[in-house]
């Protein structure tokens, strides 16, 4: 039995190891592999444990390799592949059923370090399977003679704990941390602080979700361009964002901002928020910039919800500085895109007709969209894309834009955010993936900031939707995007499947990883009435202990009384003999009352044997009785009992 | 196995007369890896039985007589001057073979019988600050005689614990003594033949390691161990040490039943054997009442 914890405990954390693939480093996670198939190996074919000398040189070499390829800056990183490492290693060690004890205990930390990185409904099932397993281990190890009880009694151990859990997540107080570790630096985004598209030549696209708007009254129309990021300077080859961080709004006009919505982030380490066009939010570790946009105060990686008030532009001048600052290039390069530039210029005499000018130039000469451009290296990268290459995403065309813009004197900037969103199945909210990511331009035409979007004009089914709603594109998308559901949703089965996932999925995030202090406090006061709402924390508190005590003081007490199935028919069988006074006056041991009630009274000889022997098998062989052995074990006690009255 | 076990008791009973619970008894200590105690009067087969045991199992035999002029060295060995090599060198005492008969244990002093207690709990000795590890297996058969005899120092209750089991021979059946004075009995000089050699002794000790114990047994054996420690007429309780003997002696005494599993008439059985010496260390040639009187008072639990 303790192989078959042993093994188990083997496939726990390849499981766990595989849910965190993608924040170890490469070599730590296959050395931490090939560690855990060899416990497999070894716990199936029964060799002896590496000696103690051996696992503490393995273990100083793994140290080594974790102190060598993580940063020492990401501590919960440090510190969750430490407790991985010891853990499997104390796996590979423990032979004894006691040693191994300890390491299950170990893994319910072990296996809890996964929420650190993902909070997902589909990692938090899989969790529930490794603590399903675990239990399944740890009956096993406590001597449950077979793995169908184990799985038995573990499912209905957990099967308390779920109410347990929900009771706690709704009435729990919600606490802030003891204490703050940086975030675990690790969630993915398509978007970067610098823009650069010449050099991709495929853009791989992850359907990963970035965030979820739920608008308060009514959907706002698209297209939804959710602004995150400024590019605000141009370093010859790539738009990178300000260095400068923009400064924090003072006195803001709420009612002004008509539009509202909550936005429910998807784990992320960016500091930066979404908005549509200009936005405040009133939660307080958002920080609402200048420049209409919103950043996280503290980016830990964790799920995170905010509501967002958000209005159009609004007129505002430029001041003389910023001026200046909006229409700086380098000195140098991309002669022919400045050329450019200035030709369409003079055919215009103000930003909006350059704008137009702009426009026309992408539509009539040959421009197409694709997410599989050609690769351009070199200096003068916008040249080579606006005469020869003329093919690109979103990035290239906002590149290109913003600099001729500038070129010519108009205030420009690129923008990065996404574009769009998915409603799936007709809800009332958007989701946004990472493959919406986009970037677009804008630029100052003397009174307010306005959009420029190329791909409007190069391709402009994008705007209504979501990237995988663009008919025009939808095999090239296909083809880039990692594989997944959304990559099937031409079946549609799947892609029923993939929307009805989607909406569990939103509901999980919208009901227990957005289940914050506030919404408690507003349960609570519908549950108790706001007279109570300032004790309601003490009093839940005081429900709790009370509901734990009570349940403790029952389990104690019913634990004593507890009989198995055969020794319940067997005390029946002996009050029964017993108020017949056939029952021998000693005190005999359970088969030699059988015996004895055999002996005295003939004709429940037969019976007699038959259930001694059923017993011993149960209690003593502890080999449980199938159905059918349950049934006759009854009905010959029941005949029995018939004799003896 | 079973079959060599078979053999076994059978060749032990044409040793000692008309005594199979106690030749079962004494193997089954034998399967615990336990040491034993065998009181009796003189001359009532004491030593016979210890050296068939023995030489059956096949292993290496010392007897020492106890006297009261007997010191530790003459049991364990001592360290003599060598001239030639002008060092001192250590001469093995007869504590050196697999099965030692420590006779009328409680003749010598307390100085030698707990030299000898000491060697029986740590399986090694040591002497001038050398560790001497001792044979494996290694058995102490330890014979007493009542204590009421003159000359005796009775062994006290810290060493008589280390007992596993107590056994008290008695007189043998008048049929067995008929034989036994007719000079039908086992011939005194015939040499006895090993039956199984120690490497199946010590398989068929881990075999009975892997007897499986049932919640309810242990449950049963709790009740016994908690009767004696709270009953104010007991004034010697039982201790944990002798709850883990009494299961692993129950399981020895199922393994020679020939099941792999524990039922209570085997905690039944070996329980006078086991648990007498520890609580009843004084009175201890009354009748076995004390433990009579505790299985009849706890009931068997379902």
């Amino acid at each position: 039995m303790s192989n078959f914890a042993s093994s188990a405990l083997s496939f726990i954390y390849i499981g766990i190891l595989m849910l965190l693939a993608t924040e170890l480093p490469t070599m730590l996670l296959s050395l931490l592999l090939l560690l855990c198939l060899w416990n497999l190996l070894l716990a199936n074919k029964g060799l002896t444990r590496p000696a103690l000398l051996a696992t503490n040189i393995l273990a100083a070499a793994l140290l080594a390799v974790l102190f060598i390829t993580v940063d020492l800056k990401q501590s919960v990183l440090l510190f969750v592949t430490m407790l991985l490492q010891a853990s499997i290693l104390k796996l590979l060690q423990a032979s004894s059923a006691k040693q191994q004890q300890t390491v299950i205990v170990l893994t319910f930390f072990s296996i809890s370090t996964v929420f650190l990185y993902q909070q997902s409904l589909y990692s938090t099932l899989l969790v529930g399977l490794f603590f399903i397993a675990l239990t399944i281990a740890l009956a096993s190890l406590n001597g449950l003679p077979t793995t169908r009880l184990a799985i038995r009694k573990s499912i209905y151990s957990l099967s308390i704990a779920v109410p347990l859990a929900a009771l706690m997540l709704v009435f729990v107080p919600k606490m802030p941390a003891f204490w703050q570790l940086p975030g675990a630096n690790s969630a993915k985004t398509g978007l970067n602080e610098r823009i650069d598209p010449f050099d991709i030549a495929s853009l791989a696209k992850s359907d990963e979700l970035v965030f979820r708007a739920e608008f308060n009254d009514t959907l706002a129309s698209p297209p939804y361009y959710w602004r995150a990021m400024l590019h605000t300077e141009f370093d010859g080859r790539a738009w990178i964002k300000a260095k400068i961080p923009a400064q924090a709004r003072t006195n803001i006009d709420w009612p002004a901002y008509s539009g509202s919505a909550q936005i429910y982030l998807e784990k992320s380490a960016n500091p930066w928020l979404y908005t549509l066009g200009d936005g405040v939010s009133r939660a307080s570790d958002v920080r609402n910039l200048s420049d209409g946009l919103l950043q996280r105060k503290d980016p830990s990686a964790s799920s995170f919800k905010y509501p967002l008030s958000y209005r159009p532009q609004l007129p505002e001048a430029l001041s003389r500085y910023e001026y200046q600052y909006y229409t700086q290039l380098p000195q140098q390069g991309n002669p022919l895109t400045r050329n450019l530039a200035r030709r369409l210029g003079t055919k215009s005499n103000d930003a909006n007709a350059f704008i137009a000018e702009l426009y026309d130039y992408y539509r009539y000469q040959g421009f197409t969209y694709t997410l599989t451009p050609t690769p351009i290296t070199g200096s003068d990268t916008l040249d080579i894309f606006l005469t020869q290459t003329q093919r690109g995403f979103c990035g290239h065309y906002a590149s290109v834009s913003a600099f001729m813009m500038r070129s010519v004197g108009i205030p420009a900037r690129v923008v990065s955010g996404y574009l769009g969103g998915e409603n799936v199945g007709g809800s009332d909210y958007l989701s946004v993936y990472q493959y919406d990511a986009h970037a677009w331009v804008e630029y100052h035409d003397g009174v307010r900031w306005q959009r420029f979007d190329a791909t409007a004009v190069v391709a402009p089914g994008r705007l209504n939707g979501s990237l995988s709603q663009v008919e025009q594109l939808r095999q090239e998308f296909r083809a880039n995007l990692e594989l997944g559901l959304l990559q099937l949703s031409s079946f549609k089965s799947l892609n029923w499947l993939r929307i009805q996932l989607e909406k569990i999925d939103y509901t999980w995030t919208k009901w227990v990883l957005g289940f914050d202090q506030q919404k408690q406090n507003n349960l609570l006061k519908g549950l108790l009435g706001s007279q109570f709402a300032q004790y309601s924390m003490a009093l839940v508190v005081i429900a709790i202990a009370l509901t734990l005590f009570i349940v403790l003081m029952l389990s104690s007490r019913q634990r004593k009384v507890q009989l198995t199935f055969s020794a319940k028919q067997l005390s029946r069988l002996f009050d029964a003999a017993e108020a017949s006074a056939l029952l021998s006056p000693e005190q005999l041991t359970p088969v030699a009352q059988l015996d004895y009630l055999a002996t005295h009274t003939p004709q429940l000889k037969a019976h007699m044997e038959r259930i001694s022997r059923l017993y011993v098998q149960t209690t003593y062989e502890q080999q449980p009785l199938t159905k059918k052995q349950r049934l006759e074990l009854k009905k010959l006690v029941n005949k029995s009992i018939k004799i003896i009255g | 196995m079973q079959e060599k076990l078979k053999q076994l008791t059978l060749g032990l009973a044409d040793v000692i007369f008309g005594k199979e619970q106690q030749i079962k008894l004494a193997l089954c200590a034998m399967l615990s890896r336990g040491h034993l105690l065998l009181e009796d009067l003189p001359g009532m087969g004491k030593t016979t039985l210890s050296h068939g045991l023995a030489q059956t199992l096949g292993m290496s035999y010392q007897r020492i007589q106890f006297t009261s002029d007997l010191l530790p060295a003459d049991i364990l060995g001592a360290s003599i001057f060598n001239t030639k090599e002008q060092k001192f060198t250590f001469h093995k005492g007869p504590i050196f073979s697999q099965m030692v008969l420590a006779d009328e244990i409680n003749r010598a002093g307390p100085k030698t019988q707990s030299a000898l207690l000491e060697a029986m709990e740590e399986g090694c000795v040591s002497i001038d600050s050398e560790r001497y590890t001792l044979p494996s297996p290694f058995f102490v058969i330890a014979t007493q005689n009542p204590q009421h005899q003159s000359g005796t120092f009775p062994l006290p209750e810290s060493q008589l614990d280390r007992f596993f089991m107590r056994i008290s021979l008695g007189f043998p059946p008048a049929d067995a003594e008929k034989l036994l004075i007719k000079g039908l009995g086992p011939q005194r000089h015939k040499p006895i033949k090993p039956i199984i050699t120690c490497d199946e002794l010590q398989s068929m000790q881990n075999q009975v390691d892997n007897v499986s114990i049932a919640n309810t047994v242990v449950d049963y054996i709790l009740a016994l161990v908690t009767l004696t420690r709270h009953d104010r007429d007991i004034t010697h309780p039982l201790s944990p040490r002798a709850s883990i003997a009494l299961a692993q002696g129950a399981k020895a005494w199922a393994f020679l039943e020939g099941r792999d599993y524990v039922m209570p008439e085997d905690v039944q059985a070996v329980f006078a054997s086991i648990c007498e010496h520890r609580v009843n260390p004084h009175d201890n040639y009354s009748q076995a009442s004390v433990c009579d009187d505790i299985l009849r008072r706890v009931k068997v639990p379902l």
